[in-house]
């Protein structure tokens, strides 16, 4: 156990993660240069195009430090957004000690800062290390200014690397070994073990990746997962190094995965503790939470022949990413789909293009929305996310939206900018701190809606892309919400109802209409789109109709073009949804909903 | 191969298969028209995009010996009604010599099983009309009916559509032509050609029905890909009248000529009387069978569709060629050397079709009749489509009990291509 090590690499995207991560691999010798690949960590296509990383994963490195002794160095890879903090916060649990990369040329972040204040959280020892030393904008002098007043770390304990030529990854080992402390634990107390992180294989069904904090786990042992408090027999265990590598037991500090005949991934929790079932720990490890969806959008096939392969690609997504749920759900514009919860919206957009690329599927989705608590007349409590389970407004006593505590680090000549964009998006209690001359977080408590809708968009706009942001949820707080309805021809289109706070209805029922009025072709008779809340009309465009489609001559020749021409367009309005008497092409809904995000 | 054909003409190669023309309606023999496309022209029209070339020497010849080949390729089925119609259209076919038009008329006569009593047309323009003689020359040969390329009465308009006769020559043609004794002359013209105002075309409308013609096709300008004016339209020399302009244009031509006893009987042809309405064209309209001969001319038997070689030097090259052969359809069938492509409709596309071309006629569809062809009802079947447009003008139920018609009204005509698939969805 003195000679283990248990990190993670906590770091910003794009502050080179993966690329570390490789470089430590390949530094050890854990793989043969010819079974190289970039992201070695990242399985997903996903993972490896966005360069994010999204499922939490793990290996174990030999290291022979310059004392001669051999170091068991288990790195923890853990995403880095805050969609997916609950993975964060499950592998942080599971190292005494984390690497704090920052960016030569980018320096500190807001991601990099709330990732901080998580390790902190867990009592890390962190180690600093700048990367991307060999850039040409690189300023490690700046860098390090920046670890101090931003982080409060000591700036000359911070490693510098390179991890794309591998400059400074031998200091950084030794750094591993001499500064991260080993894991703490009692061999001799009952097994506890944290679940950080799991996956699904189709032959071997659930593999759970483990930390053991006390005890131990060895193959055979008859387990208990002490939330679910489901029983199970461990059937095979080991470390991984790349591949899996069976062993006979996991000691006490160790890290390494369990298969114990765990068919779905939703029969266990990430943060769940593994226990003993003859000699159980008397509590699991503290900080369990479950990971709770407060994202939600219809997923409707473009065509409904898709609905059944989208359930299938559902199902299977599910298998891998417990934390998205999916129920039916049904509109009339767009038929048959599902109301899916994300973690957040990279969360949902992970989701969305795995399904449109992997299952080679074509989606409209609905508007994002959050979750509000109805509080009825009558003194029900209700938890409404989807705009078309929401009840009359005359109904409705008052209704609570979730807030976050938003922060923002940008360069100071933006912070004008930024702010008014937090007032817009009806933020509160804005503060501001100076990081250094140049630095300053922004901190507001906002509603999450707000970001749900191009907020993202607008940061990059407004601070020409040098904002960075990040936000945790807060509590709930009492908003005036209304449902926004969209008319065609006096019809509501159900798939565009949208909960919005009632300042925002009217700008946002304008952009809708005028979209759509971009978007639906002219028609026989003139079409009305309007926005409206309840019986009241707040927006409103018309599409005139279209005169005249004939063509002048046709004999001969011109029959068979004629007929093709039809056979084309027919094939067009076969994929238009009919609201009262008006197509409206697929198109349209996806240039409204499209831009939404 | 038919009798009666010189043995010294390089035939090419007889047709896979014969001229066997179907019925749209199984319980009446089909009437086939005979098309012939000449394609000579003495300048090409900026707006043309039929298959045209300036004669070179000699060539007008050559063309009507690869005419009656072509004719003479053709093996007729026993059971084959004759031809009732033969058309020329163009291109240019007043542009042939008279005694090029004779040997085509008796050639075709010799090949081709033609009905005593057919009609013959001649597409002609008025710059080929050289005084009555010429135009009695075409009577005598046996064209009844003339149809004359007149586009305008308005010189800046003939100028901008690049025709080589003026409004003078027009009108003349026109008067001469009326006076000759034919069973029906027609003009052409051209509107929305932009660039003059809606009234000096209601006017130029009312002086070309008070020309004594039986019979009037009116035509929008139509910007087609590969033309000179498309070009300028694309790069902003051009501009092309707005939907809503043209819409009103469409109206005004037709109210216009049903107030000089013109009655539309197609969304762009009039007559004065129904049995002034030009009996070849209306094969098109009706899924008669018809036969063409010539460059890109088009042929269809009522249940294949094909087309000739477009180019008509290569269609030319084709036919005067012994080892050419045709290429292969898309199902795998030999093709004659002529033809270019085939296509075999399926009922679906027969009735997308009938259904297209019916609502261009006055008369509509005749729903009985297309119950029986494709089994289909489409009271029943697009009842509630049918409901919403006669509520909104577009549609009308007409005809007898028992044998109802729907047709497009003025305003259905418009938009007829959206009516149809709105019907046959």
């Amino acid at each position: 156990m003195k000679n283990v090590r248990n990190f993670c690499i906590i770091a910003h995207i794009d502050h080179g993660k993966s690329t570390l991560a490789d470089r430590l691999i390949q530094s050890c010798g854990a793989i043969s240069d010819r079974e190289f690949r970039d992201q070695v960590l990242d399985s997903m296509d996903i993972e490896r195009e966005r360069g994010i990383t999204i499922k939490s994963n793990t290996i174990t490195l030999p290291y022979t430090a310059q004392d001669g002794q051999l170091y068991e160095l288990n790195l923890i890879d853990t995403p880095g957004h805050v969609d997916f903090s609950h993975e964060v916060r499950r592998s942080l649990m599971s190292c005494e000690g984390a690497l704090l990369l920052v960016d030569a040329s980018q320096g500190v972040e807001a991601q990099t800062v709330a990732n901080l204040y998580l390790a902190l959280e867990y009592d890390l020892e962190l180690l600093p290390v700048i990367n991307k030393i060999d850039l040409p904008s690189a300023d490690v002098e700046r860098a390090q200014e920046e670890i101090d007043s931003d982080l409060g770390l000591d700036p000359f304990e911070a490693v510098q690397v390179s991890a794309k030529t591998g400059q400074g990854v031998d200091q950084l080992l030794e750094a591993i070994v001499h500064k991260l402390p080993s894991p703490k634990g009692d061999p001799a107390e009952p097994t506890q073990a944290l679940i950080f992180d799991a996956e699904y294989d189709p032959y071997r069904g659930v593999i759970m990746l483990c930390r053991v904090l006390n005890g131990e786990l060895r193959v055979g042992q008859n387990i208990r997962l002490m939330h679910t408090e489901r029983d199970y027999e461990i059937e095979e265990l080991g470390r991984i190094m790349i591949e899996r590598r069976p062993e006979k037991k996991l000691p006490t500090g160790s890290v390494g995965y369990v298969i114990a005949g765990v068919k779905n991934i939703s029969d266990i929790n990430v943060g769940d503790t593994i226990t003993d079932q003859e000699r159980p720990a008397h509590q699991p490890i503290p900080g369990y939470r479950e990971a709770k969806p407060v994202v939600f959008s219809s997923i409707y096939p473009v065509t409904s022949d898709d609905y059944e392969d989208l359930a299938k690609a559902l199902d299977k997504l599910k298998l891998n990413d417990a934390a998205l749920t999916f129920d039916k759900d049904s509109s009339t514009a767009l038929g048959f789909g599902f109301r899916c919860g994300f973690l957040g919206l990279l969360h949902l957009d992970v989701v969305q293009e795995r399904l449109e690329r992997e299952y080679d599927l074509s989606l409209v989705l609905s508007a994002p929305s959050v979750q509000y608590k109805v509080k009825m007349a009558d003194g029900e409590l209700r938890t409404i996310d989807n705009p078309s389970l929401y009840p009359e407004a005359t109904k409705v006593d008052h209704v609570e939206e979730p807030f976050i505590k938003a922060s923002v680090m940008v360069p100071e000549r933006y912070l004008g900018a930024v702010m008014e964009l937090c007032m817009e998006r009806r933020g509160e209690n804005t503060q501001f701190r100076y990081l250094s001359a140049e630095r300053v977080e922004l901190t507001c408590e906002m509603p999450l809606a707000e970001v749900l809708y191009d907020f993202y968009d607008k940061l990059k706009t407004v601070t020409q892309g040098y904002g960075s942001f990040d936000y945790e949820m807060t509590d709930y707080r009492s908003t005036d919400l209304v449902k926004v309805d969209i008319l065609v021809n006096g019809d509501r289109v159900d798939a565009l109802s949208q909960l919005v706070h009632r300042d925002k209805a009217r700008p946002r029922a304008m952009k809708y209409c005028e979209r759509l009025a971009e978007t639906i072709p002219r028609q026989q008779f003139k079409i009305a789109i309007q926005g409206a809340i309840g019986g009241q009309i707040i927006a409103r465009t018309t599409i005139n109709a279209f005169r005249k489609d004939v063509t002048a001559k046709c004999y001969g020749g011109d029959i068979t073009r004629k007929r093709k021409l039809l056979e084309k367009q027919r094939e067009g309005k076969k994929r238009m949804k009919m609201v009262g008497a008006i197509e409206i092409p697929q198109e349209a809904f996806v240039s409204v909903l499209r831009s939404d995000k | 191969m038919a009798p009666g054909s010189p043995a010294d003409e390089a035939e090419p190669q007889t047709a896979p298969w014969p001229w066997r023309p179907l019925a749209p309606r199984p319980e009446v023999a089909p009437t086939p028209g005979l098309y012939v496309h000449v394609p000579f022209c003495s300048a090409i029209c900026p707006y043309c995009d039929f298959a045209v070339v300036r004669e070179r020497p000699g060539e007008s010849e050559r063309f009507v010996e690869a005419v009656l080949a072509e004719a003479a390729s053709w093996p007729i089925a026993p059971e084959a009604p004759p031809f009732d119609t033969v058309y020329f259209g163009g291109g240019t076919p007043s542009a042939l010599g008279f005694e090029q038009l004779e040997r085509l008329v008796v050639g075709l006569g010799r090949r081709l099983p033609i009905a005593p009593g057919g009609e013959w047309s001649l597409e002609a323009n008025p710059e080929d009309v050289r005084g009555s003689e010429t135009l009695a020359a075409w009577r005598d040969l046996g064209f009844a009916v003339l149809s004359l390329g007149v586009q305008s009465l308005d010189d800046a308009t003939l100028r901008d559509l690049g025709r080589r006769h003026d409004r003078v020559a027009a009108l003349a043609a026109a008067r001469l032509a009326a006076a000759t004794g034919f069973d029906r002359v027609s003009a052409d013209l051209i509107y929305a050609t932009g660039g003059r105002p809606l009234d000096s075309w209601r006017e130029e409308l009312r002086e070309a029905a008070a020309l004594g013609l039986d019979h009037l096709s009116c035509y929008e300008l139509t910007y087609h890909r590969g033309t000179a004016f498309e070009r300028e339209r694309r790069l902003g020399r051009r501009r092309m009248l707005d939907e809503d302009a043209r819409a009103e244009w469409f109206e005004a031509t037709h109210e216009t000529l049903a107030s000089q006893g013109f009655e539309a009987y197609e969304v762009s042809n009039f007559a004065t009387a129904p049995r002034h309405q030009a009996r070849h064209n209306s094969k098109y309209w009706s899924h008669q069978p018809y036969l063409g001969l010539g460059p890109s001319a088009h042929s269809f038997d009522g249940a294949v569709r094909w087309s000739n070689v477009r180019s008509p030097r290569r269609w030319l090259e084709r036919l005067q060629s012994r080892s050419v052969t045709g290429g292969r359809a898309a199902g795998g069938e030999d093709l004659p050397p002529a033809v270019a492509e085939l296509e075999r409709l399926d009922l679906e596309q027969l009735l997308l079709e009938a259904v297209s071309l019916g609502l261009r006629t006055r008369a509509g569809l005749d729903l009985v009749s297309l119950r029986e062809r494709f089994a289909v009802d489409l009271l029943a079947a697009s009842g509630e489509t049918v409901r919403r447009h006669r509520e909104a003008g577009l549609l009308e139920l007409v005809g007898e009990p028992g044998r109802p018609w729907l047709r497009a009204s003025l305003r259905g005509w418009l938009v007829s291509e959206s009516l149809t698939l709105d019907l046959v969805p």
